[in-house]
């Protein structure tokens, strides 16, 4: 898409049709096979329909009992059951869960339809949520009340020395603390059922001190007389995943590692923390295409995973995954070659001309001049703009470069060198413009801040929003 | 056109997996022993199903995952005794199901005030080790958000259902609450957007 296509006439601009998507996207059953310029797409497809790890199918026994057991009540009493279908149920929803679902009840019935996925429907919601309502709400608060304790292991049989456990074949208590409370919970190898993912049988010697623990029954005063013990897996962090900020210390876009060793890298995380790598000559690196991926293949703004031995937030890596880039630039050069390039910068307005004062703004005659725009990622752009260059401001007849101020929101189209963008047109946005800063292609009206996030609405109502990473508006859906 | 051939040069190919192979037919019958309430069978659906379900639920729920994926299962249940539809309809109808309750999740999140502790924080898994679970099972997962991440959220809602959920237009459609037509022109971005994404590597 261009900066002015997404409108009417937009499917004619797809370079592909239903059936590539199909064949990409759709089912294996009966689908063609994907064209060439589509095979790892289709490899990705593939592999995030592989079948079932051991990791993902952890618990199985136990809440397929559970599951059978809850279609025999439902059958049994259709009616009458639900209470205690719901308190049978509950056993695997965590508190957390629980509370989610209770707030949502408690803050309204729309979002109690959920809870049942037999009417999608909008015309049906309002019966899905009384049923909901009525069979669910109240086993669920009730749930959140469920007798017992949490927390960390002080001490077992009395015994606080870090690692010590309990036996196996014997009764036993052991104490939880949880921030100030400590409770004593007492166990029986007969009556107390243990469970802990992936341990087949867990017993008594599975508490230990430190151990993070939930022990469920009966409680009186501090004293819980367990029937349950569910044991949480200590989980040892092995590595971390982000988007490279640095390599070697060098945080240019576009930097990589270099041939000799070691090395180190930065990685900032989904949450925004940074870790640092460090490989060595027996670090190996997977790079999707390439035959023997090195550290050279490891440059700032890819998306890696890296393995090894972890101390926060150090991240000692005998193996680093590097995914397929997002690499728009590099794509876009291919794509148009040295010609015809719709490219750019998205973001806030640093400096014009060289004043980085808050209002300062572009000069209206003898237009010629620059700005620096600062994209999402910090990144800083240089826009260049000339007599020719063309401006749009919502609600402006005739904008100038002076319309280009300090703190505004704006995108800049025009062929990018590096970081400089020789505009052809400016949009400004406005210092509310509601999308996050963004370079590369000038070609899409619906990039975003990433997936998974609430979409910034573009509420200028003017076309260069949606045009422009606006993501939002009708733009992206229509 | 060239045929799609598999080619073991992808950074999510790892082993481990469990191969279950279970074909159209064997997942119908397994759903037709599922809604009587034979345990086997049930499993058999389970390990099927299961899998891109998680996958789903950990990109949109990530730590609690699991949790919420018991609940959609616990939420299936009562509607899988005397189920009259096909595998694909019992699918369509679970991602029915975890849409809502991702829907559900994102509420909460919005709604929650920050800052406040969980008092059973016992139960929430902790975002660390659902990184290192993703690290450990980037065979699927790390595929799932390599596919993802560069998407605008209701792109990737939608390629997310269409990959793992395996539902088609109108299905997604009618989950999403959009129309057809808007479901396929966000189809299609997003393809174009994937495209570009990984030329390189074909280029290579």
């Amino acid at each position: 898409m261009t900066f002015g296509d997404d409108f009417p006439g937009e499917m004619e601009e797809f370079p592909f049709d239903d059936t590539t998507a199909d064949e990409v996207f759709g089912t294996s059953h009966g689908a063609d096979p994907a064209p060439e310029e589509f095979w790892d797409i289709a490899e990705l497809v593939q592999a995030a329909r592989r079948t079932g790890s051991a990791g993902e199918l952890v618990g199985e026994d136990v809440i397929v009992a559970r599951i059978v057991a809850a279609m025999g009540e439902h059958a049994a009493r259709p009616q009458g059951g639900a209470h205690e279908r719901i308190v049978a149920l509950n056993r695997f929803r965590t508190a957390k869960v629980t509370a989610a679902a209770t707030a949502v009840l408690l803050l309204g019935g729309t979002a109690a339809a959920a809870a049942s996925g037999s009417l999608p429907t909008p015309v049906n919601h309002r019966h899905a949520a009384l049923a909901v309502v009525q069979t669910v709400a109240a086993p669920r608060h009730h749930a959140m009340h469920a007798p017992g304790a949490s927390g960390v292991v002080a001490s077992v049989n009395g015994v606080a020395t870090p690692g010590t456990c309990g036996a196996s074949t014997l009764a036993g208590t052991f104490t939880l603390t949880h921030d100030a409370d400590v409770f004593t919970v007492n166990v029986d190898a007969t009556t107390t059922t243990f469970s802990e993912m992936g341990v087949t049988a867990p017993t008594f010697a599975n508490v230990c001190v430190g151990s993070k623990v939930r022990a469920e029954g009966a409680v009186v005063g501090t004293t819980v007389t367990a029937t349950m013990v569910k044991i949480k897996p200590l989980h040892v962090r092995t590595g971390a995943m982000g988007t490279v900020a640095s390599v070697n210390g060098v945080s240019a876009p576009g930097s990589c590692g270099g041939a000799g060793l070691p090395g180190t890298f930065t990685i900032t995380d989904h949450d925004g923390k940074t870790f640092t790598v460090n490989v060595d000559p027996t670090t190996t690196f997977a790079d999707q295409g390439v035959a023997s991926p090195t550290f050279l293949n490891v440059c700032v703004g890819e998306f890696v995973a890296a393995k090894g031995t972890f101390v926060d937030p150090i991240v000692t890596a005998t193996q680093v995954f590097i995914a397929p880039k997002h690499d728009e630039k590099k794509h876009d050069e291919k794509k148009h070659g040295d010609q015809g390039r719709h490219m750019g910068a998205f973001g806030t307005v640093a400096s014009v001309n060289g004043v980085s004062d808050a209002g300062t703004c572009g000069i209206t005659t003898g237009a010629i001049g620059s700005f620096a725009i600062t994209g999402h990622d910090g990144t800083t752009f240089t826009v260049d703009v000339t007599g020719t260059t063309m401006f749009e401001v919502p609600g402006v007849t005739d904008p100038t470069f002076a319309n280009v101020c300090v703190g505004e929101k704006v995108g800049a189209k025009g062929a990018l060198t590096d970081t400089t963008v020789a505009a052809t047109d400016v949009f400004v946005l406005g210092s509310d413009g509601g999308h996050h800063g963004h370079h590369g292609h000038g070609d899409d009206g619906d990039h975003h801040g990433g997936s998974g996030q609430p979409a910034p609405q573009f509420s200028s109502g003017h076309r260069g929003g949606n045009r422009h990473g606006g993501n939002g508006g009708k733009g992206n859906d229509n | 056109m060239d045929s799609y051939t598999p080619r073991n040069r992808s950074v999510f190919a790892r082993v481990g997996s469990i191969t279950l192979g279970m074909t159209a037919d064997a997942l119908e019958l397994a759903l037709e022993g599922a809604t009587r309430g034979d345990e086997a069978a049930l499993a058999s659906l389970y390990r099927a199903l299961n899998p891109p379900l998680l996958r789903y639920l950990r990109h949109h729920a990530g730590p609690v995952a699991e949790d919420v994926a018991a609940d959609v299962w616990l939420a299936l249940a009562p509607q899988l005794a005397g189920f009259g539809g096909s595998f694909a309809h019992l699918r369509a109808l679970m991602f029915t199901i975890a849409r809502r309750r991702v829907v559900d999740h994102y509420r909460f999140q919005a709604r929650r005030p920050s800052g406040v502790p969980f008092d059973e924080s016992f139960d929430c898994a902790e975002a660390e080790e659902t990184e290192t679970l993703v690290l450990d099972e980037l065979t699927a997962q790390g595929a799932v958000e390599a596919l993802v991440h560069c998407l605008p959220a209701d792109q990737a809602e939608i390629v997310l259902l269409r990959v793992l959920g395996e539902l088609e237009i109108d299905e997604i459609a009618s989950i999403v609450g959009k129309r057809a037509g808007a479901v396929r022109v966000a189809q299609h971005r997003a393809l174009r957007r994937l495209q570009r994404t990984f030329q390189k590597s074909v280029t290579r």
